[in-house]
């Protein structure tokens, strides 16, 4: 009797498996070392950081949105949809740091902040 | 016993029945909503100086504004307070319920034409009004003069290996290129805030036997941040499902044109311009007939 309660457990176990889950995989994150005030240029933020966030002032003033800690490396967010484009949306799920940027006329990073806005 | 035993359950059933639903909590002084930002409050203005601080340190301080004028002299931040939590008491196994905004705040940063702050005012919003009036609360509202600052032309040039390969090429990436605006929107079309106004295909046939392909994609907005972003999506959009076929020499060539509609139709041409003038128009008349029907 205790052979045929087992043996259909042990078939749906066989059957079924052992639930096992892949791995996500991490974006990949930026370490913020590269910025250096007087030195980097604004290709080489656009190469490391793709399309920012935000620009003012002609492109001199340019942001970003980051997730994560510094000592890991950031996360660069998606940038807001459309959406939040057109009707200003309180959003900041997600995002843990706004990074600043003020470049000179040649393009080459005169300032920066990394403000924690959650 | 067994009499007692049935009426202290029923009468525990009937309780759990009875607070069944929503137990709502207050919370005025928590905090914010989950998703607010939480570097901004009433308490923001104090550290900076009306005269004397700059649009410049503001951003640099509290980071990325969630609105910003075409013209930039005013620069908004705002944050949602949490209203209250909602616990839906379980039925069976399951239950729920999550946090309820309450009013949104917004700090207005106006600046004068040299970026100096000229005042920082706190306004306060129900979570109950319409998008116009936190619009209105944000200085969301299209600019009374448009200004040409929130144009901006996408250049991009593309070399090809023959030209056969480049006019097939053009030709897809046209496509491809109107489909991923149309995919987003970003039609032209009165009383959005963003359109495309042109895309032009230049071919030139180069000395090295490359052929050069230049798109240029002309857009309007009320808003700056919304031509940033269709510039990027231009560029990837031509870019990236090509990429093998052609090699892109110039994928960061904007130019920004700025100045009076006048100016603007000197320097976008008499077709852009004529384009333009006419969503002005119709623009104008459909924010007209919106005043009306209020």
């Amino acid at each position: 009797m205790k052979t045929l309660l087992t043996l259909p457990s042990l078939i749906a176990v066989l059957v079924t498996g052992v639930p096992t889950s892949s791995p996500a995989k991490d974006p990949p994150r930026q370490k913020l070392q590269f910025l250096v005030d007087g030195r980097t240029t604004r290709a080489m933020v656009w190469e490391a950081l793709g399309n920012p966030s935000a620009r003012y002032e002609r492109d001199r003033i340019q942001t970003y949105r980051l997730a994560g800690k510094e000592q890991d490396g950031f996360i660069i967010r998606d940038q807001p949809s459309e959406h939040q484009c057109r009707a200003p949306h309180l959003s900041w799920g997600g995002t843990s740091h706004s990074l600043v940027l003020v470049f000179d006329a040649a393009g080459t990073l005169r300032r920066h902040s990394l403000v924690k806005v959650n | 016993m067994k009499t007692k035993t049935l009426v202290i359950t029923t009468l525990l059933i009937a309780a759990l029945s009875a607070i069944q639903g929503c137990v709502v909590i207050p919370t005025p002084k928590v905090g914010n909503y989950p998703d607010s930002r939480e570097n901004v409050d009433e308490h923001t203005p104090g550290r900076f100086r009306v005269g004397v601080t700059t649009r410049e340190e503001v951003l640099l301080t509290l980071g990325e504004a969630d609105y910003i004028s075409p013209d930039e002299e005013v620069i908004s931040y705002g944050w949602n307070k949490l209203a209250a939590v909602v616990f839906l008491m379980p039925v069976g196994w399951t239950g729920g319920g999550g946090p309820v905004p309450g009013r949104s705040r917004f700090l207005v940063f106006s600046f004068d034409k040299a970026g100096v702050l000229r005042s920082c005012q706190l306004r306060d919003v129900s979570p109950f009004s319409s998008t116009q009036d936190r619009n209105a609360a944000m200085a969301v509202a299209p600019p009374a003069e448009y200004r040409l600052s929130s144009v901006r032309t996408a250049n991009l040039k593309v070399s090809y290996r023959s030209n056969e390969v480049a006019v097939a090429s053009a030709q897809t990436l046209r496509r491809e290129m109107d489909a991923e605006l149309r995919a987003g929107g970003l039609e032209l079309r009165p009383g959005t805030n963003a359109f495309t106004i042109q895309t032009t295909l230049l071919r030139v046939r180069t000395d090295s036997g490359w052929t050069s392909v230049e798109y240029s994609v002309l857009f309007r907005a009320h808003d700056q941040q919304v031509v940033a972003r269709m510039t990027g999506r231009v560029h990837g959009a031509v870019s990236e499902p090509k990429k093998g076929l052609g090699k892109v020499i110039d994928r960061l060539t904007d130019q920004i044109v700025e100045g009076t509609r006048e100016e603007l139709l000197r320097a976008l041409g008499r077709r852009a311009g004529a384009e333009i003038m006419a969503f002005m128009q119709s623009d104008g008349q459909t924010q007209e007939a919106g005043k009306k029907r209020k």
